[in-house]
């Protein structure tokens, strides 16, 4: 009953539980390895009214060892055109960015990592970066790019494409 | 204290969620342990909290700018914790087996049929399943009661009955102990700190003690040395041991008071090895390994030693470098078995990372669709409830069905229904509007909307307005408030 041990499972499986009991729209989210807590699959349906409608999202998370202290890393194992998501897949919204340095420089700490956060507060912030990306902080600079200077045309026809490619790929 | 998973609340004490959530710490979302408040009231376990400030100086609630120093024990926090878990355990223990009927408390097994025959209406079941435990609990009380006054050996053994709740609960905090012999005589150091609770907690769980023990009363003292309290007859050779260990001594000088002090936080850019390493002896900890893990070795003994001073009860160095040191070989054995997942650097193209991911989606395909499975199955459910005739109509007696009180289980399945549904919606609402796709699970998909979709769809917004989390608030209030009713109605 050490305290790292204690902190990640209670705290992901009550999130876990949380999130069985009141699940939050659009995503579900499990263990990969129920002996391997650190590590968690979730799979994203891109949220109504957005360009990202009907998309099947497949990610990945990795806790790290001092979680909750620090945040984990989310990384989208399906391709996504999102300004807010590298070429990697990788997640960069400031929920996700560590609680003690401000390297960005722009970001409110309120919006930062803070240990209260769960898997699902999680998800509803990546689901709220789907339906409105940030174009202060792009990952993926060619994507913002689009996103500012086409959003109903070239930015649109890629995201569709992504959209449609994961559907595709939805049960591969 | 030893903390293990604990079941779930079941479903008829759903009404005690909101106070078990109240009672947990917002960081580790385990009961709060040595709660300390905020000047924000927000309360959080001593050692979270410090871990916490150690990133950054703010409450991690509300984001209020605090140091250390704003942090002030919430005392009755703890107590309340301590109780409610103790109560909770009794509860869900009641639920779960059938109550023991012993021969010595006739009057409780007569109250104990009354409700449950009311149960078998199935209006009232909620009510029944309150009756219950408001009846066990007295029961159970009464045969503690016995148990106490016979350890204490008090005047009024024949006293029993809800008069005397009051008294008990006030004769568990007093230090007039219990204690078997045996276990004194192994009264080290150690064992001196778990056996008040250990002792608490047993006292809650036993329910028939055995007469061959001997048991006996015990007047405590305070050893002036460690604080801790000693039986009276082994205090002279606690003594002894105590001032013995060098660590004690220093205590004694360093807190000639009550409480222990915090130790400073350190700069260890400005401190040698070899200051370190005298550091980390004094604090009874292992001197191997690199700079990086003695430092992280003293601030975590720090961190742990600080939220410690809080504890009225607070461990020895002894105990917490033993902490310190398992922690960090837990840690090290963790590092061992994380792999990465997939490693990119920048190099690499677009098609090998696309190649990659590919291949990922293809190890991990039975994971994921067992989560396309899960959001489709609440799809499904949402279809059935579509195809019903009446559906919203149906939805309003399933709300009120939380205040009226279903028996417990149904009740369960219909709030994981009602919101299922609106993630039904949603999804649902997004196929819509597909661009049509190959893959026959979006065929059944769509073919789910069109179901769903007509009839429910003015509803939609009035229900996604409110939050899961606060539906399920609103509806556990509505239970808080009918057992209370129905409780006063049994008294009369």
């Amino acid at each position: 009953f050490t305290q790292p041990q204690r902190m990640l499972p209670q705290k992901t499986q009550s999130s876990f539980g949380i999130l069985n009991k009141n699940p939050v729209e659009g995503f579900s989210a499990g263990l990969i390895e129920d002996s391997d807590l650190y590590r968690w699959e979730v799979l994203i349906i891109g949220p109504p009214d957005t360009l990202y409608e009907g998309g099947v999202f497949k990610a990945h998370l990795t806790f790290p060892k001092d979680y909750p202290l620090r945040p984990p890393k989310m990384k989208f194992i399906t391709d996504i055109w999102h300004p807010n998501v590298d070429k990697n897949g990788d997640v960069c919204i400031s929920i996700l960015h560590e609680p003690g340095e401000d390297k960005y420089g722009y970001e409110k700490p309120e919006e930062r990592w803070l240990p209260i956060h769960t898997v699902e507060t999680i998800m509803i912030s990546v689901i709220s970066m789907l339906a409105d990306p940030n174009g202060d902080s792009p990952a993926n600079v060619d994507a913002a790019k689009e996103w500012r200077e086409d959003r109903h045309g070239a930015f649109k026809r890629k995201v569709a494409r992504c959209v449609r490619k994961s559907q595709e790929t939805a049960f591969e | 204290m030893a903390h293990h998973i604990e079941a779930d609340l079941p479903a008829s004490l759903a009404c005690l969620k909101n106070v078990d959530s109240l009672l947990r710490c917002p960081i580790c979302f385990d009961y709060v342990n040595i709660s300390m408040m905020t000047k924000c009231s927000h309360n959080f376990c001593s050692l979270c909290i410090r871990k916490f400030l150690s990133y950054k100086l703010q409450c991690p609630v509300c984001n209020t700018p605090m140091t250390e120093q704003d942090l002030r024990n919430n005392r009755i926090l703890d107590e309340l914790t301590v109780n409610f878990q103790v109560a909770r355990q009794q509860l869900i223990k009641a639920n779960f087996d059938s109550p023991p009927i012993s021969p010595k408390t006739p009057a409780s097994v007569a109250k104990c049929q009354t409700p449950r025959e009311k149960g078998q209406k199935p209006t009232s079941s909620i009510l029944s399943h309150f009756f219950q435990k408001k009846v066990k609990s007295p029961s159970g009380r009464e045969a503690h009661q016995d148990i106490q006054s016979r350890e204490l050996q008090t005047a009024q053994p024949g006293n029993s009955g809800n008069v005397q709740t009051g008294q008990l609960r006030t004769s568990v905090v007093i230090k007039e102990e219990p204690m078997d012999v045996e276990d004194s005589s192994t009264l080290t150091f150690g064992a001196v700190k778990h056996e008040d609770m250990a002792s608490y907690s047993s006292r809650f769980h036993m329910t028939n003690p055995s007469p061959s023990k001997d048991v006996k009363p015990v007047i405590k003292v305070e050893c002036p040395v460690c604080s801790v309290s000693v039986s009276q007859h082994f205090i002279n050779k606690h003594l002894d041991s105590c001032l013995t260990r060098g660590e004690k001594k220093e205590s004694l000088r360093s807190s000639l008071g009550k409480a222990r002090r915090p130790m400073a936080k350190l700069v260890y850019n400005l401190l040698s090895m070899q200051e370190l390493r005298r550091r980390l002896k004094e604090c009874q900890l292992s001197v191997q390994g690199s700079r990086d893990q003695l430092v992280r070795r003293h601030q975590d003994f720090i961190h742990l030693f600080n939220a410690e001073c809080d504890s009225l009860n607070p461990k020895s160095v002894e105990e917490i470098a033993k902490e310190v040191e398992a922690n960090e070989k837990m840690r090290s054995q963790l590092q061992g078995k994380i792999k990465p997942v997939m490693v990119f650097s920048k190099n690499h193209s677009e098609e090998e990372i696309e190649a990659m991911h590919s291949n990922y989606r293809k190890q991990h395909s039975s994971d994921f669709s067992r989560l396309i499975a899960q959001v489709r199955g609440r799809l499904g459910s949402s279809r059935q409830r579509g195809d019903a005739p009446g559906g919203s109509e149906r939805r309003e007696a399933v709300q009120e069905s939380h205040s009226s009180a279903e028996a417990a289980e149904p009740k369960n399945g219909v709030v994981v229904k009602v919101e299922a549904e609106e993630v039904g919606e949603n999804t649902s609402a997004a196929g819509f509007e597909l661009p049509s796709s190959p893959t026959l699970s979006d065929v059944s998909i769509s073919s789910s909307i069109s179901d769903i979709f007509g009839p429910e769809s003015p509803r939609k917004f009035e229900d996604t307005e409110k939050s899961p989390v606060q539906k399920r608030r609103s509806s556990s209030r509505g239970d808080d408030g009918t057992p209370l009713t129905g409780k006063r109605r049994r008294k009369t």
